[in-house]
């Protein structure tokens, strides 16, 4: 009985629930289409901050796609490799011998050289498809229909001059098959046929591969030889194979240098990621402005609503629900928008990987859509998370605070101060995240998010006293408007504090990265000075034995040189992978850039007792003058002290110093591969470049000839292209920061209409209105300037000390660019001044009678 | 005879696809001549006439003819009675004319090497078969006036060209061989002394000839166990450039040591119904190593019974063999015998009988492929 009694009653509740839910939509709705701009703006703003972040996760999921297609097309599934233990090339024979006495079938020559094909570089992957076959490597581009493929393999080999290539990369340079086409490798051309095109799903993997029998491929690269014989083997085989080795090879685990690698640019792409998410944290800061401010203008609205018993959770659901609706179509949109900056940003990402780490033959744009879904949700989830405050605060509000005149301002004063406390707690937790010497990149970037949060908290608390201070100091001096302006800043500290904080954090972003890259730019520039000796270089870029004598001694008899210093190089094989062993002739001092060196140290150097570590090397395997490196010789493994350490900045597994002495025990056929000369006094540059350059054409072998200048030139045309994208990301963020400070501003202004009228109707003209609203933006965009600095450059010595050298190994010196301060500062101006340009114009057309009745 | 064999599999791409993968259970249908260059024998020597057979040095390669194989069979015991079956093959295929261009790379290899290595054992009732693949350099196969290796199984002939090494073991399959041969009856050239025409097209046919009977002993592994076997064993030699005749489906073929010394070699070239093709032949060796050449009309096969392979084929596996009024029973040691490679076809190990008294009188091999 009784269930029957309270049917119909629930069935009413619901119905007039619905009733009142859609009367509470309309209304939202109403005020949305009133509030036009502020409602466009919060969406413009969420937008931009889902676009940044979605575009920056698509360009690095898509570098991060090509990088692992290029490393898996190259190399494919392999275990292990056989590879020369001086770095130099495996005999043909050897994979012979290896076949026929130790009956290893899972094995295939691997060969790779880099091509130009009508001026465009490929990488000339030779492979032999009956080897492939009994390798059974699976790899991209290769995996599906490996029978076509093996097929078309036999095919260029039954040809003898035929090479495949990726269909989309034929028909870029308009090559079908049956093309005849020449390949230019170290200034040799050899003709070729394109025998087919590689079609299929994944083929798109080898789009900047020329795939060749390896016969072939010798011809093309003009040399015979191996990079590695490819293997896949169990353990039982490998140790087998190692008994078996001749001594001038060694078996490595396949995969092991391209994982540093990996780990390196993954580094890079983290740092892109972090900027991209202080973009949307600056987009929450307006989303959050948006939101109290909606609440608070419906104010008499909302006050009503709750006199007649709209129950707190249905406030809470609409503020949340509206703020979800502006949420959601802004993120949809900005994902959007998202896919198609990610496809620009992907061209950075992939050359900076390209230029400083491997060569990519995957550029295109590969893109993970659940990305764009995750960059939606986080938009999404950011956007109802910063309404929660203002949607609590209209819920939770009596009846009576809500109609209360300005009751938020008043609540703000006192907020502010707990934002403060709350903000130094944040600054204190990020300081102590950075005390340890060691610890992961996601920490350091969590401790850079710590100080750049809490120092946003603390904004409106600095804001307020130096406004007050300001205000005490000037109060006889300060014309009338501009003390108005002022104290209209202070009065609205809820939404001008917040304003001022967002264009802060952009500004500072600015700041922080522009004063790092300065920095790095400045180290770059010394180390380069410090060590690239003499004035011209020429270097053997073929890797084979280095520089004949010969060629030295016919170089030293040109009149215009007269001194030179020697370099070699050297793969070596030690504990902690594969790495660069380079030397010198002369004192260390003179060609390194040294980090940490005692004097004995140095001398024991000298005497051949102890090796030098790069600093990024060092950092990597937490090596430190006094430990012990051991390596792989022909005569079995040694071990050296290291006495020191150096700064480099190249890029790759790592690298070291040997003595020159020790250097020449382990590899005593190796030539130099890289000769400094002087210059004489009257010598000509342009025409000693070119008569060196003449000269390395007598001899074999591929010759780099350069001066100093231009491997400088060349070495900060790759640092800036580097981080070009950081350009792109920084102007984002101060787009989106603009974008807050307008709506905070336009709201601000909007709702101080009234107050303008009643200044309008007691005599204040249209211009001295305008010129208050546009005195008070300047004065936040200064106060965001000047703020930004500080926080900029804390930003940038975590960025240097920090994120950098977690993420590298390298530590540069700190410079301080003024140039960049200046800029920030205007910046801040520049886009405060552009903000309060549609307030002031639009107090133009208001009409004080009106406003003041509607009012 | 078996030239299609060899074209077809060395050219085939699905034989590769299958060298990567799991053998394919589909039957293949194989466009040799797609990846070949197809009827483009120019620059090629054609067998075109009957030429005069020197040995040992017809038992070496043959420059500038296309295909050429050494096809081994044979039945071997324990001294105990274990019976096995085993197949080891070499063929090679030139990739283009002897005479063109190559490069100056050590890989360049005007010509790929396959090998085919089955081992049958009666007692287990297993039948496993194994094939590698290779180009010939640097030095990976190849063949020379005593010696046909692919990597590390070998064919050894010395001057003595009565004498024979056979040499081959797989390692993931846990089989192998080291068998030691001796040549027992001369060389059987088959088709017209030696000329083997496949069709009426003049050039269009091989040279081949087959050293009928070799005792055989050595060991024999399988599973990874050693035994010590002796037996017979067979030995086919065949030469040629010219293609495939597109009217032929496949074929069975036939190699039969009789226990009184005698042998049979029988070749059924199958037409696209599944009928004899004119062309089919074959040869009867008597004691003395008398030849006598046999033609379709002289000789008749019947199926007796079938096996059908995971792939759907049929194959037949017990016959009725009608020659010169003699009739036999040609049985199957396994049914399946099925060679699951990159080409499936149907080789093994087969006792012959008489078909009216059941009486043992030979063991022998038999292929049957279907195209």
């Amino acid at each position: 009985m009784s269930t029957l009694a309270t049917l119909p009653g629930n069935s009413l509740a619901k119905a007039h629930s619905r009733g009142s839910a859609r009367l509470l939509w309309r209304a939202s709705w109403r005020h949305a289409r009133q509030h036009r701009w502020q409602s466009w703006l919060s969406v413009v703003g969420i937008m931009l901050g889902v676009m940044m972040v979605v575009a920056v996760d698509l360009a690095n999921s898509s570098a991060r796609r090509a990088f692992d297609l290029s490393v898996a097309t190259l190399s494919g599934t392999l275990t292990h490799q056989i590879v020369a233990l001086d770095g130099g090339r495996v005999d043909d024979e050897l994979f012979t011998r290896l076949r026929s006495e130790l009956g290893i079938r899972a094995s295939a020559p691997g060969l790779r050289g880099e091509v130009r094909l009508q001026g465009r570089r490929f990488t000339l992957l030779g492979i032999d498809p009956l080897s492939e076959a009994a390798l059974e490597r699976r790899r991209p581009g290769f995996a599906t229909e490996a029978g076509a493929l093996l097929g078309l393999g036999l095919r260029t080999l039954a040809s003898a001059r035929g090479v495949l290539m990726q269909r989309d990369a034929a028909a870029a340079l308009q090559l079908v098959p049956g093309a005849e086409v020449s390949l230019r490798s170290e200034n040799r051309d050899t003709a070729v046929v394109l025998a087919a095109v590689l079609e299929g799903a994944d083929a798109q993997a080898l789009e900047g591969v020329i795939v060749a029998d390896i016969a072939l491929a010798q011809e093309v690269l003009g040399h015979s030889g191996l990079d590695s014989i490819d293997l896949r083997l169990n353990s039982e085989e490998a140790e087998r194979l190692r008994a078996w080795l001749p001594p001038a090879f060694i078996v490595v685990d396949a995969g092991s240098d391209t994982a540093t690698l990996q780990q390196l640019s993954q580094a890079f792409q983290i740092n892109l990621r972090a900027m991209s998410l202080l973009a949307l944290l600056v987009a929450a800061l307006l989303i959050y402005n948006t939101a109290s401010l909606s609440v608070l203008e419906r104010r008499a609205t909302l006050g009503v609503l709750r006199a007649l018993g709209v129950a707190r959770g249905t406030l809470l659901r609409l503020v949340l629900g509206e703020s979800a609706v502006l949420g959601l179509g802004a993120s949809v949109a900005g994902a959007a928008l998202g896919l198609l900056l990610g496809q620009v940003l992907v061209r950075y990402v992939t050359r900076t990987m390209d230029d400083l780490y491997f060569t990519l033959t995957v550029t295109r744009f590969l893109p993970d859509y659940r990305v764009l879904l995750e960059g939606a949700a986080l938009g999404l989830g950011l956007t109802v998370a910063a309404a929660l405050l203002p949607a609590v605060q209209a819920a939770n509000a009596a009846p009576i605070t809500l109609q209360r005149a300005l009751p938020e301002e008043y609540a703000w004063r006192r907020r502010i101060r707990f934002l403060a406390l709350l903000g130094v707690v944040l600054l204190g937790l990020g300081y102590v995240l950075l005390l340890p010497e060691r610890g992961s990149l996601v920490e350091g970037f969590v401790a850079l998010n710590c100080i750049v949060f809490g120092f946003c908290l603390i904004i409106p608390f600095l804001l307020s006293c130096a406004l007050a201070l300001v205000l005490a100091l000037t109060l006889r001096h300060l014309p009338q408007t501009l003390r108005l302006s002022l104290r209209n800043i202070q009065s609205g500290i809820g939404r001008t504090g917040l304003a001022v904080a967002a264009l802060t954090v952009a500004v500072s972003v600015t700041v922080g990265v522009g004063v790092m890259i300065g920095s790095f730019r400045h180290t770059i520039n010394v180390w380069l000075e410090q060590t690239l000796s003499g004035e011209v270089q020429l270097a053997r870029l073929d890797g084979a034995s280095g520089i004949p004598p010969e060629l030295e001694r016919a170089a030293l008899a040109l009149p215009q040189l007269r001194e030179v210093r020697r370099q070699y190089w050297q793969t070596l094989h030690t504990d902690f992978g594969t790495v660069r062993a380079l030397a010198h002739d002369g004192a260390a001092a003179d060609q390194l850039y040294l980090k940490q060196a005692a004097a004995q140290d140095l001398a024991a150097f000298a005497a051949g007792d102890v090796l030098l570590l790069a600093e990024s090397f060092a950092w990597r395997h937490e090596l430190k003058p006094g430990d012990t490196l051991r390596y792989q010789t022909r005569e079995g493994e040694q071990s050296v002290r290291v006495g020191g350490l150096y700064f480099d900045y190249t890029t790759g597994t790592g690298a070291l110093e040997l003595p020159l002495s020790r250097f020449r025990q382990l590899w005593p056929e190796q030539g130099p591969q890289r000769l400094s000369f002087t210059l004489t006094a009257l010598a000509d540059r342009a025409a000693t470049l070119e008569a060196l350059r003449t000269l390395t054409q007598n001899f074999p072998g591929a010759y780099g000839v350069a001066a100093n200048a231009e491997i400088k030139a060349l070495t900060l045309a790759i640092f800036d292209r580097t981080f070009a994208i950081t350009d792109v990301l920084r102007l984002l963020a101060i787009l989106v920061a603009f974008v807050g400070v307008l709506s905070a501003l336009t709201a601000l202004q909007l709702q101080r209409m009234r107050e303008y009228a009643l200044l309008r109707a007691s005599g204040m003209t249209v211009g001295e209105t305008a010129r208050m609203i546009l005195a008070q933006t300047v004065a936040m965009g200064v106060c965001a300037g000047l703020l930004a600095l500080p926080l900029g450059l804390w930003m940038s010595q975590v960025l240097i000390d920090v994120i950098n050298r977690r993420s590298f190994g390298w530590s540069m010196q700190h410079l301080v660019p003024w140039l960049v301060l200046g800029q920030a500062l205007v910046l801040a101006v520049i886009a405060a001044l552009l903000a309060g340009l549609y307030p002031a114009l639009r107090i133009r057309r208001l009409s004080p009678a009106l406003a003041l009745r509607e009012a | 005879m078996r030239r299609r064999t060899c074209l077809q599999w060395l050219a085939a791409p699905c034989v590769l696809s299958a060298c990567a993968k799991a053998p394919p259970l589909a039957e293949p249908r194989l466009r040799l001549l797609d990846v070949l260059g197809g009827d483009d024998t120019a620059g090629y020597l054609r067998a075109s006439a009957p030429r005069a057979f020197s040995f040992p040095a017809d038992h070496g390669p043959h420059a500038g003819f296309r295909n050429e194989w050494w096809y081994f069979t044979g039945n071997v015991d324990t001294a105990e009675g274990r019976r096995f079956g085993y197949q080891l093959t070499f063929f090679n295929s030139a990739l283009r004319p002897p005479d063109s261009p190559g490069l100056s790379s050590a890989w360049d290899s005007p010509r790929v090497w396959m090998a085919h290595f089955a081992i049958t054992d009666a007692q287990g009732r297993t039948h496993d078969a194994v094939e590698r693949f290779t180009r010939e350099n640097p030095g990976l196969a190849g063949a020379n006036d005593g010696r046909v290796w692919l990597e590390d199984w070998e064919l050894r002939f010395g001057d003595d060209s009565r004498l024979w090494q056979l040499r081959a073991f797989d390692a993931a399959s846990g089989m192998g061989i080291d068998f030691a041969l001796r040549q027992l009856k001369p060389p059987m050239l088959q088709g017209r002394d030696g000329l083997s025409q496949k069709n009426l097209e003049p050039g269009n046919a091989s040279y081949y000839y087959s050293l009928p009977r070799l005792s055989t002993g050595g060991t024999l592994r399988i599973g990874g166990q050693d035994f010590n076997v002796r037996g017979q064993s067979w030995l086919d030699r065949e030469w040629s450039t010219s293609a495939l005749a597109p009217d032929q489906s496949g074929w069975n073929w036939f190699s039969l040591q009789f226990d009184d010394g005698q042998e049979l070699m029988y070749y059924e070239l199958l037409d696209q119904n599944g009928n004899a093709h004119p062309q089919s032949a074959g040869n009867w060796s008597s004691r003395d190593a008398q030849q006598t050449y046999i033609t379709p009309a002289e000789i008749t096969l019947t199926p007796l019974a079938t096996w059908t392979s995971p792939a759907g084929t049929v194959y037949v596996t017990c016959w009725e063999l009608a020659y010169a009024e003699r009739r036999w029973r040609v049985d199957a040691v396994l049914q399946d015998q099925w060679m699951n490679l990159s080409l499936p076809y149907w080789e093994g190990a087969v006792d012959v009988s008489d078909a009216e008294t059941n009486a043992p009188l030979g063991r022998g091999y038999v292929e049957m492929v279907r195209v």
